[in-house]
């Protein structure tokens, strides 16, 4: 795995200086039924095929995107930083 | 009781000591003027490459609104990207006074309209060692340790940019100097002594020397 | 000058050889008279230079301690000590060539079929691994030299030096790219420096390229691998005289692939014999190296190519026998060294035998890339096609001036045990028609049972006579058989060239050199160097030094360096929220001046670390994390941040500030004899904390306890770490202040049945059981885990965290095992000798029905059983009433 990751504020890095940070998801409201906190716990989609994802550029500007990614060709379409 | 704040050490106080460097005192820190003799150390940046510990220079860490405008801090601060919304301020410490001044003023948020600070600043000088890695061969001994692109077109003078050097993240701040190729290098402050040794290894097929204020100061760094 | 005027010394197998100038280790050895190079890996047949160019395993040797070195792409340098591997007492008498009298005893996949009971294989793989090998690696510190990384990135990558990298580079160059040309030969040109055939000038070429500044050129640097996002592996070798080679990590935007083609060699009987050489490798020991390699040569192939060689041949002064072609060659006669040549009609006697091989793309980078290879019956070769975007082929790896050799799949394969197919791992004709007769029919099966392909030439000489065999045997087509797969790194690299320069980041805390002076004993934690404990002057044991340190603390007064604590500084108008949504705790209504204990769970209600947290102002808080979670906890706030809007802006101070703990009943006279700030419990209370200036120094005071004592942790600006830590152990001294460290602060804080975060808990463990339910606060609207914390809440406990103190004096270990029962029920977490209890005192998982204080427990003690009671309050000072004296 060597796939170059392009963080909106340094460019095009090596996935290595990244750290992976699973899918993106919704979290439920906190009066959210129980069945709705476990599956958003517990339970990973594990897309085969393009998915958004949270990165974290943890080596360089340490700020967390937002990836879509082809998880079988690792092909990266679009990367930006999520509204603070 | 109120005493006077003792003489400040840099992370690499004693790799300074051990490589025999001879000391000065450079606005409250005890730092190397030189290590053999200024002229020869500078002569050696002059012809290779050299490596001196600026840890002394002030830095500050600016967040906030405020930075979607161009900050205005004078001649004497520089100013690095870090992030959105996120600043580094470096500067020389007899500047001390006028940037936070100039700081201070951003930092007041607009009390009318109940908004908060546009600017928050927090003093990091203590928080990164800084190193001045100059000299002709400065890219080829920084190619061994980092991933980050430095060519020319990619890192141009007073570019900055992130990554790891010798595994460690970094701030790396390209600032030739009177055609001087020179970087400066931040890293956080426990590992200084860890990455100094790395780029004085790395640059041992250069004859890297290591150079203090005085020679800096020679060379117009 | 003549380039051979010059010459150069080393040694081989500790004699003197003399090599000329231009040399590589295997042209001047061959000049000096030596013909066997290696014996072979399973049956030590003698084996001479076959491919001269890096591709084939036969003249890999120990180079200065390194072994398995190709010495036919290895320049000589003077005072180099070369040495032969694999044979035993020499390379021309070797006593283990007698494993080729038992071929008969090795039948393909012996090793499956003999050893089919681990003891068995446990017996046999000493003696196993000295008969088959492939030399022996260096001794730790005996290394050549150094091995180093480095990082590169080019528009263009180019990689071979030949006649198609040339064109490309001087037809991209005179564009403006920015190219780096990788090529592994000693001197650009390729195959134009030792063959006539071709019309370009390599001269003109390599002239046009050393004129344009945006061509790089990298010489005698070898890639082995194309990874994801055009990353190649290079390999330079000795890029400056004290490292022995360079990794360079070279991403590149476009990758152009001219690599140029191989020869592989062709099946007959005693294929593998000394003097029976590829044509190309023929041509190199000409014309590169002067040499002839011969004196009666017999030809195998037929058109130009089998023309050019004989008028090369004829130049050096070589007669050529006979040129036949290669379907009519039936075996190569000769013991060890070829003698002749017999073919369908005659017997050739011969010392020289030219084998005008398959011609083979070197395609191993492409497939890598992801491109397919395609069978060309006509090219006799299988074609790189689909390539992926930003990676190109030109020249022979395209294989597009290919004509076939010999047509294959052949029309009739000998079996036989002399037929060698694969010359790295010698599997012949016969192991692979046995193979595919015992089912593994599938080219990549086939692979892995029979090891064909799978030496250090990664298939390159017996990848295509493997699928021949295959295809025949199974009467499919070549492109219906397929290729096996190329995988990184092609061609081999060292271990050390992998690992690079031992970099290791340690971080040090800003009193590292003062703990040093005082003797530390020093521990790894993370990256971090913390002091175990120190020496004593009149012991260096460690139980000793921990229970002076220990005693200290408890009865007067320690000092010890807690820097290595995460510390976040938390800055804006909406910390509060931040800081309630992320803890388990309350802490919105943390007076400033207040300093709380705080828990951050997942949303599974899992403990992920612990720390304190201090209320500097309205709008500033300053949170301290474990020591190895740090980064974790900074950027999990962060991520709870975005979509929030909330004005909060964190900044990570670690390095900055140096933290010190002192404690002990003394600590409140050490402090205030350097500071005027009232440390009255009054004025100063438990869980306070305030800025003061202490020695000069600016300072954040914490009175915080996690050793049980009265004690203040004060973070400082880390410039001023020495210093202070040396006034405050002159301040201390005349109560017999003592720095204690890891080990002594471990014992005090168990006697207070303090938990550690991932050392008493696990990744599985929810503050409920780990008995500190009281940091959940459930009320709160929400909070990162709450749903998960409010359902355990009204769960049975299953286990909990408990503390025990043995009945007897036996001190159990870390991670001993509980029994109830005689059944296994839990483990020990931390276990230590309580100078307070004169008895081992710890913490425990352990059966929740058993978590009430009196119960009775067995611990593990040592092999035997030993029992323990259960104590649900700490073991020191229950009331807590020295913290707040």
């Amino acid at each position: 795995m060597s796939f170059l990751l392009h963080c909106p504020h340094c460019g095009d890095r090596s996935v290595y200086e990244f750290r992976f940070g699973g899918e993106v998801k919704q979290r439920p409201a906190p009066d959210a039924p129980e069945a709705d906190w476990i599956h958003y716990s517990y339970t990973k989609t594990n897309t085969a095929g393009v998915q958004k994802e949270w990165w974290n550029h943890r080596s360089g500007c340490g700020q967390w995107l937002q990836a879509q990614r082809n998880t079988i060709t690792n092909e990266v379409f679009e990367t930006f930083f999520p509204e603070r | 009781m109120k005493e006077k704040p003792p003489i400040k050490q840099t992370a690499l106080f004693n790799t300074h000591q051990q490589s025999g460097a001879t000391w000065i005192e450079h606005h409250g820190w005890q730092v190397p003027a030189y290590f053999s003799k200024p002229e020869d150390d500078a002569a050696r940046v002059r012809e290779s490459v050299g490596l001196a510990d600026v840890s002394w220079m002030l830095k500050f860490d600016l967040k906030g609104y405020g930075l979607k405008n161009p900050l205005a801090l004078g001649e004497a601060a520089f100013s690095l990207n870090l992030g959105p919304l996120h600043a580094l301020v470096t500067c020389n410490p007899s500047a001390r006074r006028e940037v936070m001044d100039r700081m201070q003023r951003l930092e007041t948020g607009d009390a009318a309209l109940a908004l908060p600070p546009s600017v928050y600043v927090t003093e990091v000088t203590s928080v990164y060692a800084q190193f001045l890695l100059a000299g002709p061969r400065c890219r080829q001994v920084l190619g061994k340790l980092t991933s980050l692109n430095l060519s020319e077109t990619a890192l141009r003078n007073l570019d900055s940019g992130q990554s790891r050097v010798a595994h460690v993240h970094a701030i790396i701040l390209r600032c030739d100097v009177d055609g001087i190729p020179a970087y400066q290098l931040l890293v956080s402050r426990e590992y200084a002594e860890s990455v100094w040794e790395s780029v004085l290894h790395a640059g041992r097929e250069f004859h890297l020397t290591a150079f203090g204020v005085q020679t800096q100061q020679l060379l117009n760094l | 000058m003549d380039e051979h005027s010059h010459t150069i010394k080393f040694e081989f197998c500790g004699k003197p050889v003399e090599a000329r100038a231009g040399d590589t280790v295997a042209s001047a050895l061959y000049r000096s008279g030596q013909r066997i190079f290696t014996r072979s890996f399973k049956y030590h047949r003698p084996r001479g230079l076959l491919c001269l160019s890096g591709k084939c395993p036969n003249c890999l040797m120990n180079v200065d301690g390194v072994p398995n070195v190709r010495t036919c792409m290895t320049p000589v340098r003077p005072g180099m000590q070369v040495a032969h591997q694999n044979a035993y007492p020499s390379l021309d008498h070797d006593w283990l060539s007698i494993a080729q009298q038992f071929d008969w005893l090795m039948p393909v996949g012996w090793y499956y079929k003999t050893m089919t009971h681990p003891s068995m294989w446990h017996a046999a793989e000493p003696y196993i691994r000295k008969i088959a090998g492939l030399g022996v690696p260096p001794l730790v510190g005996t290394e050549a030299g150094e091995y180093e990384h480095g990082y590169r990135h080019a528009e263009v990558a180019i990689i071979g030096g030949g006649p198609a990298g040339l064109q490309k580079a001087i037809e991209l160059g005179t564009r403006g790219e920015q190219v780096l040309l990788i090529d592994d030969q000693p001197a650009l040109g390729g195959h134009l420096r030792y063959s006539k055939s071709s019309r370009v000038a390599a001269g003109e070429l390599i002239a046009q390229v050393h004129k344009l500044a945006n061509v790089e050129v990298l010489q005698g640097s070898y890639c082995f691998g194309l990874y994801e996002g055009n990353l190649l592996g290079i390999v330079q070798s000795k890029p400056h005289p004290e490292a022995a080679e360079r990794l360079i990590h070279l991403r590149a935007r476009q990758v152009v692939i001219a690599t140029g083609a191989y020869e592989a060699p062709l099946l007959f009987r005693n294929n593998d014999l000394v003097g029976i050489m590829l044509s190309s490798a023929v041509q190199r020991l000409i014309r590169l190296h002067g040499v002839a390699p011969g004196k009666v040569a017999v030809v195998i192939g037929s058109g130009g190519r089998s023309e050019e060689l004989v008028s090369d041949l004829g130049e050096a002064g070589i007669r050529v026998a006979a040129t036949v072609p290669p379907e009519s060659v039936i075996a190569a006669t000769g013991k060890g060294r070829v003698t002749g040549v017999q073919t369908k009609n005659e017997n050739l006697r011969c010392d020289l035998v030219v084998v005008c091989g398959h011609r083979v793309p070197d395609a191993g980078l492409l497939s890598q890339a992801g491109a397919r290879l395609e069978w060309d019956g006509g090219k006799g070769a299988f074609i790189p096609v689909d390539l992926p975007p930003h990676v190109f082929a030109v020249g022979d790896v395209t294989g597009a001036s290919f004509i076939a050799a010999s047509p294959l799949p052949p029309e009739r394969v000998a079996a036989s045990k002399r037929v060698f197919v694969c010359v790295c791992n010698d599997v012949t004709s016969q192991d692979l028609q046995d193979a595919i007769a015992e089912g593994f029919d599938h080219i990549e099966t086939l692979k892995r049972y029979t090891t064909a392909t799978m030496g250090p030439c990664q298939g390159r000489m017996c990848q295509l006579s493997s699928i021949g065999i295959c295809a025949h045997e199974t009467q499919r087509s070549m492109g219906g058989t397929g290729t096996t797969t190329s995988r990184p790194p092609n061609p081999s690299v060292t271990l050390g060239a992998l690992a690079g320069a031992r970099h290791h980041p340690t971080r040090r805390t800003p009193m590292h050199y003062e703990h040093d002076a005082l003797q530390a004993v020093w521990m790894d934690m993370g990256e971090w160097k913390r002091p175990r404990f120190y020496k004593t002057s009149s012991s260096s044991e460690e139980k000793v030094c921990v229970k002076e340190e220990y005693r200290a603390v408890r009865e007067r007064v320690g000092l010890i360096d807690v820097s290595t604590l995460g510390k976040l500084d938390v800055k804006g108008r909406d910390c509060g929220k931040l800081l309630d949504k992320v803890y388990a705790g309350r802490l919105s209504d943390l007076r400033p001046g207040r300093v709380r204990y705080a828990v951050l769970c997942d949303e599974a209600g899992i403990m992920l670390d612990d720390g304190t947290v201090s209320r500097l102002s309205d709008d500033h808080f300053f949170i301290t994390t474990t020591t190895g979670n740090l980064e974790f906890v900074h950027q999990w706030l962060e991520w709870w941040l975005i979509g929030t809007g909330w004005d909060v802006h964190i900044t990570n101070l670690t390095g900055g500030l140096a933290a010190l703990n002192l404690a002990g009943p003394k600590a409140r006279e050490v402090l205030a004899k350097l500071t005027i700030c009232d440390l009255n419990t009054k004025a100063f209370s438990y869980m306070a904390c305030r800025r003061a200036e202490v020695s000069g120094v600016q300072a954040l005071l914490m009175r915080i306890g996690f050793v049980g004592e009265t004690g203040w942790e004060i973070h400082f600006p880390a410039e001023s770490g020495a210093y202070l830590w040396r006034a405050l152990l002159d301040a201390g001294s005349e109560f017999e202040i003592r720095p204690f460290a890891v080990e002594a602060q471990r014992l005090l804080r168990l006697e207070k049945q303090h938990v550690i975060v991932g050392v008493d808990t696990d990744a599985l463990t929810n503050p409920f059981e780990a008995g500190m339910g009281w940091v959940a606060k459930l009320d709160k609207e929400d909070f990162i885990g709450r749903a998960a914390l409010r359902r355990l809440s009204g769960e049975e406990l299953k286990q909990s965290l408990a503390g025990f103190i043995m009945n007897e004096g036996e001190l159990p270990e870390d991670g001993a095992a509980i029994l109830v029962d005689g059944k296994l029920a839990g483990r020990v977490t931390s276990a230590r000798y309580s100078p307070a209890n004169w008895k081992a005192v710890g913490l425990a998982w352990i059966p929740a029905a058993l978590a009430r204080p009196g119960a009775e427990i067995q611990v593990r003690v040592g092999g035997r059983l030993a029992r323990a009671r259960i104590t649900q309050q700490a073991f020191y000072d229950p009331e807590g009433a020295r913290l707040r004296m």
